[in-house]
């Protein structure tokens, strides 16, 4: 490699060491105004917020994370909201988490939820079966598409916040295995799609 | 056993992705579907190391560094700091390392099968057949450091017979 290519190359990657740090320290605005105006309580659901473990606090520091069971009806529903501003990286594609952990997804299929799509999911485990809901939402559209999630995140960072809100992920879980009428579900626990 | 080192500036640049790749080290350690991915890493590496040893059949008789190669790892990595997208760091880094090869059909294949060691193959199993990721990484290494060594051996063999 002669002299001239590698001062060039000496300079590209002082360049891209300047602005990787810029790009770093600057402060994105992040969800959590979006996230904390979830009611606790309202019209036909009861809220509870759930402790976070010592694990999570620390696989999810950095991340602003929403963690309560709802009750509606009688049945419990976990619901968790991720919002990866400050460390996209715990943010994942569930089924990459259900793989995981060990989980097998039997059945899947879009769920029509305010704003958008989210999806289904069936799961089974040892003889267990449960299911979830799941979607990405930027504050105006939901989504089910983790590769949408990807881009919208990735092109925030790049444009440093001026394409829009940052998608968070947000998974509603019931805590038993009785038959779920999501539409009914949906349709309490509206607040939740204003995130 | 004498080693032949790229220019300064290569070295750096494989630093600086392989800094900007270091999100690896956690997902090797928290994440199942990547589990073992680190020894997957080390096999990949076999013919930037080997390529190195001089006095080797499948040494490279000069200080060998790709120019379109780092260059092309520096524009990945940038964009993958800038966007916080591992997967393009990743690949960054793959790209550094395959910039150590003289470029063939050998050594595209051994980049693209850098894969093997990524979490994003464990992403695309975990979509398809979560047992099938293992096999698959094991695979692909195989399959692209195969290709890398083949090609060094038929350039040099090019060398030897003019």
């Amino acid at each position: 490699m002669d002299k001239g290519k590698q001062k060039g190359l000496w300079v590209f990657l002082a360049v891209a060491v300047l602005l990787g740090l810029l790009w770093q320290v600057y402060p994105l605005p992040d969800a959590k105004q979006r996230m904390d105006a979830l009611p606790l309580n309202g019209p036909g659901f009861k809220g509870e917020e759930i402790a976070v473990t010592p694990f999570e606090e620390n696989f999810f520091r950095e991340v602003n994370m929403l963690k309560r069971v709802y009750k509606i009806e009688g049945q419990s529903y976990f619901v968790t909201v991720l919002d990866g501003t400050h460390n996209r990286h715990v943010v994942h594609d569930p089924y990459y988490c259900i793989a995981g952990s060990g989980w097998k997804v039997v059945a899947e299929e879009p769920l029509h939820i305010p704003g958008g799509q989210g999806n289904l999911i069936q799961m089974t485990k040892d003889g267990y079966q449960r299911q979830a809901v799941f979607w990405f939402s930027n504050g105006t559209s939901r989504f089910a598409s983790p590769i949408r999630y990807w881009i919208e995140a990735t092109v925030r960072r790049i444009t440093l916040g001026w394409s829009g809100q940052e998608p968070v992920l947000i998974m509603i879980q019931p805590l038993d295995n009785k038959p779920v009428d999501w539409q009914k579900v949906i349709g309490v626990l509206n607040p939740v799609f204003n995130i | 056993m004498k080693t032949r080192f790229p220019p300064l500036v290569a070295l750096a640049i494989i630093v600086y992705c392989g800094w900007n790749s270091s999100g690896l080290i956690s997902d090797w350690q928290h994440d199942p579907l990547a589990a073992s991915s680190w020894i997957i890493l080390l096999f990949w590496l076999n013919p930037a190391v080997v390529s190195r040893i001089a006095g080797t059949p499948l040494s490279i008789p000069t200080a060998y560094c790709n120019t379109t190669l780092l260059t092309l790892a520096l524009m990945v990595s940038l964009l993958g700091v800038m966007g916080s997208l591992n997967a393009l760091k990743y690949a960054s880094f793959a790209i550094a390392i395959g910039g150590l090869l003289p470029w063939s059909w050998g050594s595209c294949l051994w980049i693209l099968s850098a894969l093997s060691w990524m979490p994003a193959l464990g992403w695309l199993g975990a979509h398809t057949s979560p047992s099938a990721i293992l096999p698959m990484r094991f695979t692909f290494v195989v399959l692209g450091t195969s290709a890398a060594l083949a090609a060094l051996a038929y350039n040099k063999r090019g060398q030897t017979h003019g």
